[in-house]
This record gives C-alpha cells, sequence and structure tokens, in this order.
C-alpha cells in the first residue's frame, strides 16, 4: 500500500512547533480551500442582494462619512487639492477607508474565526490555522470588490493612472499586518473573552486616532496632555498604511523607498509575532476550552 | 526517538499527558493576581508513561473504567490533543469516531460535512465525490443528505459519521464505541466493515465496554487505568484479567451479599474448556456438594445474567428437600446464548431468604458468521443429574 510522504506524522518533542504547524498547514492547503469556499459560499446566504452588499457597504458608509464629516463638520474646507486639480473630500476619504476596512474586518474576522473552529478541532483533528487563513483569504476576497469599486471610482472621476496599480500591495500589506493583529489576539481571545470586546473599543479609538476623516496637517500644533498629536499619530502603524494609498490614489505619486519599506516592515513584523503568539499559544488554549 | 517504524502503524514511547485544570468562572482581574502571585493551577494526570506500538493490519482494543484515560489516548493518536512528555509516530491518514458525528459542522449541509471532512483527512473534493455516492448509501439517509446536519436525528448523525469515516478509507481509524456511536443495530452492521477495512490493511483501534466484542475480534488488548497501562497483549489473557479483578470487587453474581454465597464455585465445562462455551454448543454446570446449602430450600432457579444485569435465559425447577445432598450438574444441549460473557447462577431458595451459587460464562460464537442477536428471555429445557459425588 502506497502512503504518503506527509501523511507520516512524527511528533517530536524537540521540533520547533513554529515549524511543525506551518508543514502541517502546508499539508493541508486542501482543508483551507474547502474552509474558504464555504466561506464565501455562506457570507452573503439568505440574503436578496446577495454579492452586491460588499459594493453596497462601503458606498453606504463613504455617503455617510461624506455627509456627516464632510458637509455637516466641514472637513470639505481642510481636504487638500490632489492631482488633476481633484479636491474632492469623499475620494480623500475612500482611499482610507478602504484601507480601515481591510484592516478592522480582517483582524476581526481572524480572531473570531478561531474562536468558532475550536469547537470542531477539539473534537477532530486538524490545523486550526487553515480555519484561521481560510477567514482571511475569503475576508480578503470579499473586501477586494472594494479596492475595485474605489479604483473604478477613480478612474471615472480623474482618469486612468499607472499609480493605481499600487493600491494593490498596499491592500494586502495592510491585510496581512490586520492578520498578524488577529493571530495575536486569537487565543488571548479564548483564554479571556474580555479581549475581543476590549479590542472593539480600542478600534473605535483607532479609527479616530488614524487620520482617515481628516488630513495629517489638521493636527500641526494640537497637543493632548503635552503630547503633540501630530507626532502621536506617526506611531500608530496605520497611518502609514493611509498615507501611503492617499499617495497613490488622490495624489498619483509613486511613495519613496522609505514609505515603502516601512509599510512592509510593519506588515512583516505584524505576522511575524502574530505567528509566534499563535503557535505559542493556540494549543493549550485548545485542549483547555 | 524510535526511528524504525516499518510495519507499525502507531508507536508510542513515554507518553504522558497532564491537564491544568483552571477555574473559568474566575474573572479576569482574580486570575491575573493569581498569576501574579504565583498562584499555579491544579496539574490533572490524565495519561503517564504509556508505550505501545500498533502493526498495520491489527485491531487494538481498549479497555478500562470510566475515566482511564481511554479517550485522551485516542485523542492523542488522533492528534487532536498533545503529549506533554513523550514520543508519538502514527503512520497514515488518521479518521476519528470520538464522539456522536464528531467532525460535522452543524449549519452545513450532510453533503457538505462529507467533503469538509474528506478535506480534513487530506482527500481533495474531486476525489471525494467519488465516494458520496456509497457514503450516502451506506449511511442510508436518503434525500436528508442536503438539509443540515443540526437537524439529523442520533442515529443518523452517527451512521453519517461513520459512512464518512469508512468510505474515506482511512488508514487509521480511531472509534470510542463507548460515545460514538448511537444505533446498537448499525453498530453492529458497522463491525463487519471494520473487518473489511483491516482486511484492506487498515489499523483500527476501538475503545469499548463490550469484552467479548474485544475478545473475539481483536489482535490485542489495552487495559488502561488511571492514566497507566496494567495489561496489554493477547486480547483473551487482557480482558481475563480484567474480569477477574472486577470481579474480584464486584461479585458477578447480581444478587444476594457476598455472605450469601456459597462456599464453592460453580463449575462450567463444556469442549471449550472451563469456564467458557460455544453458542448453541453444549455446556455443563456442576455445583459442588460443598456448595448446597444445609438448610431447607424448595425451590432451585438456573439463569444466566448480562453484565448489565439483565436475564436472557431462565430455568427454574422444584425440587424435594433431601434431594440435593451431595454435587448434581445441569447440563444444557443447546446454550441459547449470543456470544458475550455471562454470569451463570445457581440460586436456592429456602425460607430464610436465597443462596447464589454463580461463576463467569465466556460465550464464544460457533463461526466467525455468527450475527450478534439480542435474544428475548426465554425458557428452556434442562436436563437435571443427580450424581453421588
Amino acid at each position: 500500500m502506497k502512503i504518503q510522504k506527509n501523511s507520516i506524522r512524527i511528533l517530536d518533542k524537540n521540533q520547533n512547533s513554529s515549524i511543525r504547524e506551518l508543514n502541517e498547514f502546508l499539508n493541508y492547503k486542501g482543508l483551507t480551500k474547502t474552509l474558504a469556499k464555504r466561506n464565501l459560499k455562506t457570507v452573503y446566504n439568505r440574503s436578496f442582494l446577495g454579492w452586491m452588499w460588499s459594493v453596497l457597504h462601503p458606498l453606504a458608509t463613504l455617503l455617510i462619512y461624506s455627509i456627516v464629516f464632510g458637509k455637516i463638520l466641514n472637513g470639505n474646507g481642510s481636504v487638500p487639492s490632489g492631482a488633476e486639480g481633484l479636491k474632492s473630500f469623499p475620494m480623500y476619504l475612500f482611499s482610507a477607508l478602504v484601507i480601515w476596512n481591510a484592516y478592522s474586518e480582517l483582524s476581526v474576522g481572524v480572531m473570531t474565526s478561531f474562536a468558532n473552529s475550536i469547537n470542531l478541532r477539539s473534537r477532530v483533528y486538524f490545523p486550526i490555522s487553515c480555519a484561521v487563513f481560510a477567514s482571511f483569504i475569503s475576508g480578503f476576497i470579499v473586501l477586494g470588490v472594494e479596492i475595485l469599486v474605489l479604483v473604478g471610482a477613480y478612474l471615472v472621476i480623474v482618469g486612468p493612472s499607472l499609480t493605481f496599480f499600487l493600491v494593490l500591495p498596499a491592500f494586502i500589506l495592510a491585510g496581512f499586518f490586520g492578520l498578524g493583529v488577529g493571530l495575536m489576539l486569537a487565543a488571548a481571545n479564548i483564554r479571556h473573552r474580555d479581549v475581543g470586546h476590549l479590542y472593539s473599543v480600542f478600534l473605535r479609538l483607532l479609527f479616530f486616532m488614524t487620520p482617515i476623516i481628516y488630513p495629517m496637517n489638521l493636527l500641526d500644533g494640537k497637543k493632548v496632555f503635552a503630547f503633540d498629536l501630530d507626532k502621536v499619530l506617526l506611531l500608530n502603524p496605520l497611518t502609514h498604511f493611509v498615507v501611503f494609498i492617499r499617495e497613490v490614489t488622490y495624489f498619483q505619486k509613486i511613495p519613496g523607498l522609505s514609505q515603502w519599506a516601512l509599510i512592509l516592515s510593519l506588515s512583516s513584523l505584524s505576522l511575524i509575532f502574530g505567528w509566534g503568539a499563535f503557535v505559542r499559544f493556540s494549543p493549550k488554549v485548545i485542549e483547555n476550552s | 526517538m524510535i526511528n524504525e517504524f516499518d510495519g507499525y502503524a502507531i508507536r508510542l514511547k513515554n507518553v504522558s499527558k497532564n491537564y491544568e485544570i483552571e477555574n473559568l468562572s474566575r474573572g479576569f482581574l482574580q486570575s491575573l493576581s493569581h498569576r501574579m502571585y504565583g498562584k499555579r493551577s491544579r496539574i490533572f494526570q490524565a495519561l503517564s508513561d504509556i508505550s505501545f506500538d500498533i502493526k498495520k493490519g491489527e485491531m487494538l482494543g481498549v479497555i478500562g473504567p470510566n475515566g482511564a484515560g481511554k479517550s485522551t489516548l485516542l485523542k492523542i493518536i488522533a492528534g487532536i490533543v498533545h503529549p506533554t512528555s513523550g514520543n508519538l509516530i502514527v503512520e497514515g491518514r488518521v479518521a476519528s469516531l470520538l464522539e456522536l458525528g464528531a467532525g460535522f459542522h452543524q449549519e452545513l449541509t450532510g453533503r457538505e460535512n462529507i467533503y469538509l471532512n474528506a478535506a480534513m483527512l487530506g482527500i481533495s473534493e474531486s476525489e471525494a465525490k467519488g465516494s458520496i455516492d456509497s457514503i450516502i448509501q451506506m449511511a442510508d439517509i436518503g434525500e436528508f443528505i442536503d438539509v443540515p446536519v443540526e437537524v439529523y436525528s442520533t442515529g443518523m448523525r452517527a451512521r453519517l459519521g461513520f459512512a464518512v469515516a469508512v468510505q474515506m478509507r482511512p488508514d487509521i481509524l480511531l472509534v470510542d464505541e463507548t460515545i460514538a456511536v448511537g444505533d446498537i443495530a448499525f453498530y453492529q452492521r458497522s463491525l463487519k466493515q471494520f473487518e473489511v477495512m483491516i482486511s484492506n490493511g487498515a489499523t483500527v483501534v476501538l475503545v469499548s465496554h463490550d469484552l467479548s466484542l474485544i475478545e473475539q475480534r481483536c489482535n490485542s488488548a489495552l487495559w488502561i487505568e488511571g492514566g497507566r497501562v496494567v495489561s496489554s497483549g493477547a486480547p483473551q489473557v487482557v480482558v481475563q484479567r480484567y474480569i477477574d479483578h472486577y470481579s474480584g470487587a464486584n461479585p458477578l453474581g447480581v444478587s444476594g451479599s457476598e455472605e450469601n454465597h456459597g462456599a464453592g464455585k460453580l463449575m462450567v465445562q463444556s469442549e471449550l474448556g472451563k469456564g467458557s462455551a460455544y453458542c448453541g454448543g453444549s455446556c455443563t454446570f456442576r455445583v459442588p456438594g460443598e456448595s448446597i446449602p444445609k438448610t431447607v430450600f424448595k425451590k432451585v432457579t438456573f439463569a444466566f445474567t448480562t453484565h448489565h444485569g439483565s436475564l436472557p435465559f431462565v430455568a427454574t425447577f422444584e425440587t424435594e428437600l433431601d434431594r440435593f445432598q451431595d454435587a448434581f450438574s445441569i447440563r444444557v444441549r443447546l446454550l441459547p446464548l449470543p456470544p458475550g460473557q455471562y454470569s451463570a447462577n445457581v440460586t436456592f431458595t429456602g425460607e430464610n431468604g436465597d443462596c447464589v451459587v454463580s461463576n463467569r460464562i465466556l460465550v464464544y460464537p460457533h463461526d466467525r458468521e455468527t450475527e450478534f442477536s439480542t435474544m428475548p428471555v426465554i425458557s428452556f429445557p434442562i436436563e437435571v443429574v443427580h450424581s453421588g459425588e
């Protein structure tokens, strides 16, 4: 009888658990695919508009924010001029919103998918990273519709530009950054459910601490408890992703090397730490649940 | 590290498993303070220093009382939990039936769950498509295959779970019969499937409380208790030790207290030897003279009880007072019992209560084809032979 090489499971305590989990994940690629497919099939289950929602949802948010922050709170006045004489608060907002959605929804999605898979995992073996990555992939595809809408809107309003191709790497890197954060929180959220609640509160704060509904220079010279707000904002990793995507869409500029290096290292650091924390803490959490 | 695993499906070496018991109702701040002040949670050792090997194509029966660590052992082999220490090698695709409908996602339909289970075994969707018809047929759930699993009955869930596990042709199948199987009739039909799988080279690990099943079908047995291996090896030997151990603590005679038992034991003899007989074969039960109570008794009852306490066979005969001063034998020409383990009891009913003489009898199927069946309580003609010692 033929036995596939990858079906031999040797448990050696000396083996690095991070590599072991990665091997298992690669052995079960088919499962990740099946789970991602299932997620995509069930996202818009029992809904009349179905996939239209992935377009309607960001557009509705954009409309509301444009009215509230643009018209009522006069965001329109502070918007800088972009490429080709563009001066539009909704377009300025939309670019940043896509990044924000990618980060927040993927990090929360990864965290909750772990919680949702634990029950099944405690009854039958499969690498739980498959369920987590499946949720990441399906979330990524659903959110991907948003970048199509974003680029489409820019093409209609401003016309074509080569810099629009750089939306994709910005979106992917922001997604990986969210994946890393989700992985870091996944196990902690099972150990103490408070983590999930705390994180949703933290996300609200983070939304306003990221220059999404306002440009960076709005905070020049403003202080909270002797901290310069614009300096504090730079400590927020998401600021750099938002600045990056605005460069390539609103301003149609190719970002400098330092900007590339910054978001690349932010997302890889997040992934490395996230994966490390996940491999370190998830087995114990699974067994105790 | 154990390296040579040719011919072995599963090898465990010095495997131990500890669980940390934590009070989950404890709040965040409380647990934080416990951690800061170094209050450790209690450790429960579920398995300690377990070593054994299973060859490919064998069936291992695992026995032991509740809480012995049987389920933990299966979970370790399945990869659901990691051992705290020790090494293990598992070669091949492992399917497990550790709980009722274990690998099922409640919100997905039966069909989607089949694909999901296949993916968990590393089988692609197109490969799984080939066996989906045979799964549906074996599970016998008809149109319910396209309905979410959450509405399934217990029996349907058990049948589908079993059909998926068997039809995916895993190299290793782990079954916890004590909880995974709902429908007894289906399970007994499934036993045939185990043999088909084993003849195809698969390895089966079965946790069961059915000792006769383990004696008859397994190649080897493992008795664990308190997380340790008490005995392992040939199933007949292990089961015998297990029964002897527990019959000491809890006499097999279900009625009567210790002092009501006669001094001697009921002797069981057949062509198979002492203590066992063939289903449908002949068997002799001998009550030695010293076991017969010297008090006045009116009625003698001869009965078999299963280890659940039910009575599949009862024969009663009235007697005269002075008739059994000496040893006597009861001969049964055609033993009307399905294969299994029973207690044979002779009860002397007198004015001062009952006196029971009992012993264990193992009934074997006459050939491998004999079906397990549940027999109703029947009365059966027996022949009582008076013998003057």
